[in-house]
């Protein structure tokens, strides 16, 4: 897949995730990579960014005597999810019009 | 038979294996250009994903290979931090005003170019990592501070204008 439409579905696999409720990154990572090939380095800067874009919001949390970061989705990621979403028909159609060519 | 072009080398001294230790120290200082506040941010979630991987049966070995190397990373934050201040909005030029002359930096300092005319101009580091950039007080005369990716720019003249945010040592450079 062309690298940066992986990055931007990567972001919304991620955003999924957290749909399912907070989590932790290397939770997110055990989700997401059942569907798409994700490492610690890529999801980094996603986290980071989505953070800025008020997209998730984060809290921190006792585990094990040490400090876990959460990250929660916030409105503006669940809207993200949802244009997402209502692209798919469009997608569809575009599929289907490239494989009848 | 191979290509006679370039051949990547990486040379490691003899029996070196990173541990989470090493492997984050070499982080945090491939990392030295990023606030230190961006930084630790960085080191935690490294920090993190290896005591996660850990606890879920890996080795420290395989999981600090698995990561891949320190300065790799590094690239790859630098070129995200790179493509996010490009599509940052310029700051507006500040004014200071007579009665209360500061003005704050909002992120990190790399960088500070004067520029003034017949004024003594003072920069100097003060206690707690600030920078401070001193105008002799000439009350009619402004200054304008102008910020991109690091950079400060000031310029021309009033009382006094300090920086306010800490400027870690190795990235003070006045010019």
């Amino acid at each position: 897949m062309d690298v940066q439409r992986k990055k931007g579905v990567i972001e919304i696999c991620v955003l999924a995730a957290l749909k399912r409720g907070p989590s932790y990154g290397y939770r997110i990572i055990s989700n997401v990579s059942s569907c798409i090939e994700i490492s610690e380095s890529t999801l980094y800067p996603i986290l980071r960014r989505l953070e800025a874009n008020g997209c998730v919001s984060t809290y921190s949390e006792e585990y094990n005597g040490r400090t876990r970061k959460y990250y929660k989705i916030e409105q503006p990621g669940l809207d993200k999810v949802q244009a997402f979403l209502n692209e798919s028909e469009e997608m569809r159609k575009i599929y289907s019009f490239v494989e009848n060519a | 038979m191979r290509n006679s072009g370039q051949v990547p080398l990486h040379l490691l001294p003899g029996d070196y294996r990173m541990n989470k230790e090493t492997f984050l120290k070499e982080l945090a200082k491939n990392l030295e250009s990023l606030s230190t506040g961006e930084r630790e941010k960085v080191i935690e979630y490294y920090s993190e994903m290896i005591c996660d991987r850990e606890e879920n049966g890996k080795t420290e070995e395989t999981v600090i290979q698995d990561l891949g190397s320190p300065s790799d990373i590094a690239q790859q934050i630098y070129a995200e931090y790179k493509k996010a201040s490009e599509t940052r909005p310029a700051q507006t030029p500040v004014t200071s005003s007579p009665g209360e002359p500061q003005y704050t930096a909002e992120g990190d300092v790399k960088k500070i170019i004067l520029s003034a005319q017949n004024i003594h101009v003072d920069v100097r580091s003060v206690p707690e990592g600030k920078i401070r950039v001193l105008f002799d007080p000439l009350p009619t005369d402004k200054v304008y501070v102008s910020e991109s990716n690091g950079v400060y720019t000031f310029t021309h003249s009033i009382s006094f204008i300090q920086l306010v945010r800490p400027v870690p040592r190795t990235q003070r450079h006045y010019s």
